[in-house]
């Protein structure tokens, strides 16, 4: 335990010590930092030991402010949680000091510092806080300090305004968990989490509202469908190191929370996992399609998180759905699957975001349209950034495809079992995981192809150059994680064992058998990638001999023999997805604009796509106007007038008097 | 008898300060009201001790002869028109303030205050006077005439005191009469500059600096 505490304190004394040092913001950004790496490092050395040695431990903490204590404890759940946490905070800290550089003269280094290491310790500490009133303290802290970071341009109004939205979309999610909270310490009496445990028949009573409010409450912060609205606003909004730490980590406290309560809730009802399952599905769906709708690099990241979020909340709905019908074959697949898809998204999530981050920076622009041919330029994001896009499709043998293919063979495994809603959740399962994957491929073989591949499509692009060697040396770790992580499950798998003990509650002889019978999977499955990898050794080794002493040529890509191609001439990334969005265009609800010629030397033919979430277009925006038309009718109360301000506080002191002399 | 021929001088100056018209004249009320004021201590403890006379004194000289010079002064050099100016019409301010007569005497019966020693009319007077400078506090636009106000309601409030209470509220009353000199010597020099800088004392321009947002310009989502 001493671990981690000494771990969120340094990390928190380094942020403020760096915006002590707002002056040299070199120093800030090196003390912060530093910081940050020395701190995450000692906590994911301890997080690991945890985990590989089942340890659990809590430690009553003393009592403040008579409303809760400083409970802190670790088990498996915080520990699995803490290892992407801290892999994270300390790669894009270091990715922040070089992206950072730029900013020197025009913004405060050290406040970026205080608030970037502030929302790491928060989150860090919320996941050990073992008492109400504790954790949800971390969780206010973790809101407001990703909302400075997210606000950190603030010179731009569409960043300031992306801002307000997460604001609000924080403070509505953290109404319900102060409901929850609530109930809970009303039926327990008492808001420390070992009475929550213990106090569990108390629970039952209540157990589905508290579902309802967890989920809501949560789910804002993880950005399941409806409550996503400000993933795509505030993610684009961010610098880079923040939105990947933002989409890898912090939106994973709300799948965190989620699990916890559930823990605490007791045996679930058929329809928590129904409903989790569905919003699952629906989120999945709905992400991957605006996903590859967008233009702007990092908003489609974005709305690819909601996606991942989708599966994860999927693999955590089915296991309801087994653990209610006592299928733990059902239960462990689709535990295990989320949980490893939460590191696993972590990883090729954030990847993902510093590479964006990277091209943005270099290029100035996130607009893919006027992208394109940067791998020649920056070859090392480029290719990191490939082995990130490949991830998150799920194609083998990187991480994605583990902690999919989990939830698949569950769900494969139960489609012949012979309850009606363990059936058709379990094939829903596999054609929507099957539906976002296929899209996913194409989402990211856009945003690669558009980016990466090609020639220049504008000046912008044509000025690229690779980052420096911090921003690189980070997104190469991350992609080297992904890769490994990929092809070491059957080391990994066993580590699973305490966690799923925690969150499923199953025996152990049960776990054992899912333990083994997942390890032999993967082993197969490693052997398969070994055979593939030797025909390709051998099929490169061939080529190479066959190519020996011949001229190979080389042209710019798109050449087709024209004498003077143009960067018009390639495919735009509107144009690539243009047959998927118009098939899909009852959800998206595009407005397409298409000029179209019929002579016979057009001189100009254009095709344009915007495309605006339909939540926030159809149910979010009416309401604030709704809301904003009625607070502007009581506008007339703050007018100004001094003697009417007197007036009203005579008026008040008048009406109780009166009152209370009546 | 003395004692009710000074209540009901001060209830006839709250109507007099109400109805008025001109700045000067309501300066004059609002002087007469401070001496009656200062001698009201006096005369209910009906006894001639140092104390009571020094703060007699003390009261009379500021409330009866330094701050209506003052605000006569700072009348002249801001250059003010002689004219209040009322948000509401003389004639329903005059019947206002008779309706807060009759509040205070309702209010007065309802409180259940300790037995009182200088009749039944000093509370209910005192509670019209406090009600009075803050409808004046309201119902003015010029700055000056919210002084007024404000120091017919602390006059209220002296006398409120003055009924309650017996040895204790001089001591108290001093300080709050230093609270006020400070005040009305702050907003001499405030309502001064404000001319300077602006032209008037008119307190309802001052709204100009309030945060309400003209309803044309309304956020506008940026793509």
């Amino acid at each position: 335990m001493f671990e981690f505490i000494l771990s969120v304190s340094i990390i928190f004394t380094s942020g403020i010590i760096a915006c002590l040092l707002n002056r040299h913001p070199g120093k800030a950004s090196f003390i912060g930092a530093a910081g940050a790496v020395t701190g995450s490092t000692i906590g994911l050395i301890a997080s690991i030991r945890i985990i590989l040695n089942d340890i659990t431990v809590y430690k009553k903490g003393i009592c403040a402010f008579n409303i809760g204590t400083l409970s802190t404890g670790i088990d498996q759940l915080s520990a699995f949680f803490l290892i992407p946490l801290f892999i994270l905070v300390a790669v894009s800290s270091v990715y922040g000091i070089q992206y950072l550089k730029p900013f020197y003269a025009k913004k405060t280094i050290g406040s970026f510092w205080l608030f970037f290491n502030l929302l790491a310790a928060s989150m860090a500490t919320l996941v050990i806080a073992r008492n109400g009133v504790f954790f949800l303290v971390a969780w206010e802290i973790m809101s407001l300090s990703s909302y400075f970071l997210v606000t950190f341009e603030d010179e731009h109004k569409s960043v300031r305004q992306a801002g307000i939205i997460y604001l609000i979309a924080n403070h509505i999610g953290v109404m319900f968990l102060f409901f929850m909270f609530a109930m809970m310490g009303k039926a327990c009496g008492s808001m420390e989490f070992s009475d929550f445990s213990a106090a569990s028949s108390a629970i039952l009573p209540v157990s589905s509202a508290l579902f309802i409010m967890a989920t809501i409450g949560f789910g804002v912060k993880a950005g399941f469908v409806p409550f996503h609205f400000w993933l795509p606003q505030a993610h684009p909004a961010a610098p880079s190191p923040v939105s990947a730490l933002m989409s890898a980590v912090m939106i994973k406290t709300g799948i965190y929370g989620l699990l916890r309560i559930l823990i605490f809730i007791g045996p679930p009802h058929l329809w928590w996992g129904i409903t989790l399952f569905g919003i699952g599905l629906i989120s999945g769906i709905y992400g991957v399609l605006f996903a590859l709708a967008q233009r702007d690099i990092k908003r489609l990241l974005a709305y690819c998180s909601v996606e991942n979020i989708g599966i994860i909340a999927m693999g955590i709905g089915l296991g309801l759905i087994g653990l209610n019908k006592k299928l733990p074959v059902l239960a462990l697949f689709g535990f295990a699957g989320s949980l490893l898809h939460v590191f696993n998204h972590a990883l090729f999530k954030g990847l993902l975001f510093l590479g964006a981050g990277a091209v943005a920076q270099q290029t100035g622009t996130r607009n893919m349209e006027i992208l394109g041919g940067i791998f020649k330029k920056m070859p090392a994001t480029g290719i990191t950034f490939l082995i990130g896009a490949a991830a998150i499709s799920g194609l083998p043998p990187l991480n994605g495809f583990v902690s999919e293919f989990l939830i698949y063979f569950g769900s494969f495994k139960c489609i012949t079992v012979s309850s009606l809603s363990v059936v058709v959740s379990s094939l829903l399962a596999i054609t929507g995981l099957a539906f976002i994957g296929a899209l996913a491929a194409a989402c990211f073989t856009k945003v690669f192809s558009i980016v990466f591949l090609g020639s220049a499509r504008s000046a912008s692009a044509e000025k690229a150059a690779e980052p420096g060697k911090m921003m690189r040396a980070g997104m190469v770790f991350l992609a080297v994680l992904c890769v490994l992580t990929g092809i070491s499950m059957p080391l990994i798998i066993p580590c699973f064992h305490g966690l799923l003990t925690e969150v499923s509650g199953l025996a152990f002889s049960e776990i054992d058998m899912f333990l083994s019978q997942a390890k032999t999977t993967f082993v197969f499955i490693n052997k398969i990638y070994a055979v593939i990898a030797v025909v390709f050794t051998c099929a490169f080794l061939l080529r190479k001999k066959i190519l020996a002493g011949k001229i190979v040529r080389t042209a710019p890509t798109w050449d087709c023999g024209y004498s003077h191609p143009s960067a018009k001439m390639q495919y735009t990334g509107s144009s690539f997805v243009q047959p998927i969005t118009d098939f899909f265009n009852f959800i998206l609800r595009a407005g397409k604009k298409t000029e179209l010629s019929s002579d016979i030397f057009p001189k100009k033919i254009s095709l344009r796509f915007e495309s605006q979430d339909i939540f926030m277009r159809y149910i979010y925006e009416p309401l604030s106007e709704k809301i904003y038309s009625l607070i502007m009718k009581l506008r007339w109360i703050q007018h100004g007038r001094l003697q009417v301000y007197i007036l009203y506080i005579v008026a008040t002191l008048l009406v109780l008097i009166i009152w209370k002399l009546g | 008898m003395l004692i009710n021929i000074l209540i009901t001088f001060l209830l006839i100056t709250n109507i007099g300060a109400v109805a008025s018209s001109r700045l000067t004249y309501c300066i004059k009320i609002v002087a007469a009201q401070g001496v009656v004021i200062g001698i009201l201590p006096c005369i209910i403890y009906g006894e001639f001790a140092l104390l009571p006379i020094v703060i007699a004194i003390f009261t009379i000289t500021v409330k009866g002869i330094v701050f209506p010079l003052l605000l006569g002064w700072s009348l002249k050099t801001a250059q003010v028109a002689r004219e209040v100016e009322p948000l509401v019409s003389y004639p329903f301010s005059i019947i206002t303030a008779v309706l807060i007569f009759i509040l205070s005497f309702w209010l007065g019966s309802r409180l259940s205050l300790p037995a009182s020693f200088c009749g039944y009319l000093l509370v209910p007077v005192a509670f019209s006077t406090i009600m009075t400078g803050l409808f004046l506090i309201v119902s003015r636009v010029k700055a000056l005439t919210q002084v007024l106000g404000y120091l017919i309601m602390e006059n209220g409030i002296y006398a409120f005191g003055v009924a309650l209470l017996r040895e204790q509220p001089l001591l108290v009353e001093l300080g709050v009469l230093l609270d006020m000199f400070v005040a009305v010597f702050v907003m001499g020099i405030a309502i001064f500059h404000i001319s300077r800088e602006f032209d008037h004392i008119d307190t309802h321009v001052l709204d100009n600096l309030s945060d309400r947002i003209p309803t044309d310009i309304r956020p506008t989502e940026e793509t």
